[in-house]
């Protein structure tokens, strides 16, 4: 995870902005969201770290254009409060807990207002950032209105970034701060890419939940779509014989081998991003092959499992 | 320890290979493979043997392999 921990040092001191700045916030939200925030930090049990593109991607950036580490801080910073912004917005879509609503509301709202604040210092209002920011938001509440009724996993999978591609915003921020907006648009794909396979990770770690509570999943799309029949349909058994038994989980991880094919094959190249994807892909194949580890050892009978 | 071969497959290949340990493996499946292997299946496990003949032949229907937990890997599960 070099990818992430050649950064350690630089992410310390934008965390603890963060942590300042939302102590600020009206009481009680300050300790509400130092708590939610400390929950999505990555500098806490650094070994498994929870979220990286989002914090990180301002200084894979540098990789390609030339950015200052201030100006870094300051696009990473904006990020971390988009972030924090969006999962609040995520985490009351799916929320059962109506109770919290006005705390989660107010808190994302405010969020919002200092992520706009740092985007506004460094982007006059005539940039085309804003274009770019319009889109993005755009795009997202599209693929959380949308991608379950237009089975985007199925049909178009890359449409399944959008759900996180207001992160992008920070490199079409980076490209505009060092002149090069021509490669905004290369960029945005290699993004994309990741967070499709991001993405699906987390809906390998998630099906049994999304299952229960109705939310799209790729992973239960897919097996639908393989079986013809409706999801609602199938049962948890039924999904379980199709990813431990009848090997989707390989036809579902060569989507992923796609995706770094496809990262290869740009004319940009930022070598973090790579690096990122390619831990991602691997984590995928060994969920698969321990699958079918799994399997070979069990079609042998139980005594195979005390070797 | 054994190797990449699974288990099974050993013990099948140790008992064609060498006449004491099938009988011992048929008559007292847990301690012929702890001694031949070194493994020690618990009390709490039940453990038949049985031989094949020319004209009977049996089949084992194993458990259903639908368990997450015994899925080896390392994974990372960020969000974004």
């Amino acid at each position: 995870m070099d990818w992430y921990k050649r950064h350690i040092t630089s992410l310390k001191p934008v965390f603890h902005e963060v942590q300042l700045q939302i102590m600020q916030f009206p009481h009680p939200l300050g300790d509400i969201g130092n708590r939610y925030a400390e929950k999505y930090n990555p500098l806490v049990d650094i070994d498994k770290g929870k979220d990286y593109i989002c914090v990180l991607l301002p200084y894979w950036m540098q990789e390609l254009v030339d950015l200052s580490d201030e100006q870094c801080n300051r696009l990473a910073l904006a990020n971390i409060y988009g972030m924090l912004y969006f999962f609040i917005l995520d985490d009351v879509m799916d929320s059962t807990q109506i109770d919290r609503v006005k705390s989660q509301l107010s808190l994302a709202s405010l969020l919002q207002l200092k992520m706009s604040a740092v985007f506004r210092e460094l982007f006059p209002s005539d940039s085309p950032f804003w274009a770019y920011y319009d889109r993005y938001v755009t795009v997202w509440a599209d693929c959380v209105m949308n991608e379950d009724k237009a089975d985007f996993f199925v049909h178009n999978p890359i449409r399944t970034a959008g759900k996180a591609g207001p992160v992008k915003i920070s490199a079409v921020g980076a490209c505009l701060l060092a002149g090069r907006e021509e490669l905004i648009d290369e960029v945005g794909q290699s993004i994309d890419l990741s967070l499709m396979t991001l993405q699906m990770l987390d809906d390998w770690a998630d099906w049994q939940e999304d299952m229960e509570e109705g939310n799209y999943n790729g992973l239960l799309a897919l097996i639908a779509f393989e079986t013809g029949k409706d999801l609602k349909s199938l049962t948890i058994e039924k999904i379980k014989s199709h990813i431990y038994v009848l090997g989707c989980m390989n036809r579902y991880t060569d989507i992923a081998n796609r995706n770094h094919k496809s990262l290869l094959g740009l004319s940009i190249c930022i070598p973090s991003i790579l690096e990122y994807h390619d831990y991602m892909v691997n984590s995928l194949r060994e969920i698969a092959s321990g699958i079918e580890n799994n399997k070979r050892k069990a079609l042998g009978g139980g005594i195979n499992f005390f070797a | 320890m054994p190797s990449e071969k699974e288990l099974r497959e050993q013990i099948i290949e140790k008992a064609w290979a060498d006449g004491e340990f099938k009988q011992q493996l048929l008559k007292d499946p847990k301690a012929a493979i702890q001694d031949a292997f070194g493994i020690e299946i618990p009390a709490e496990f039940k453990l038949t043997v049985l031989e094949e003949t020319d004209d009977t032949f049996y089949l084992v229907l194993p458990k259903n392999p639908d368990d997450k937990e015994n899925v080896v890997g390392e994974v990372c599960y960020p969000r974004w």
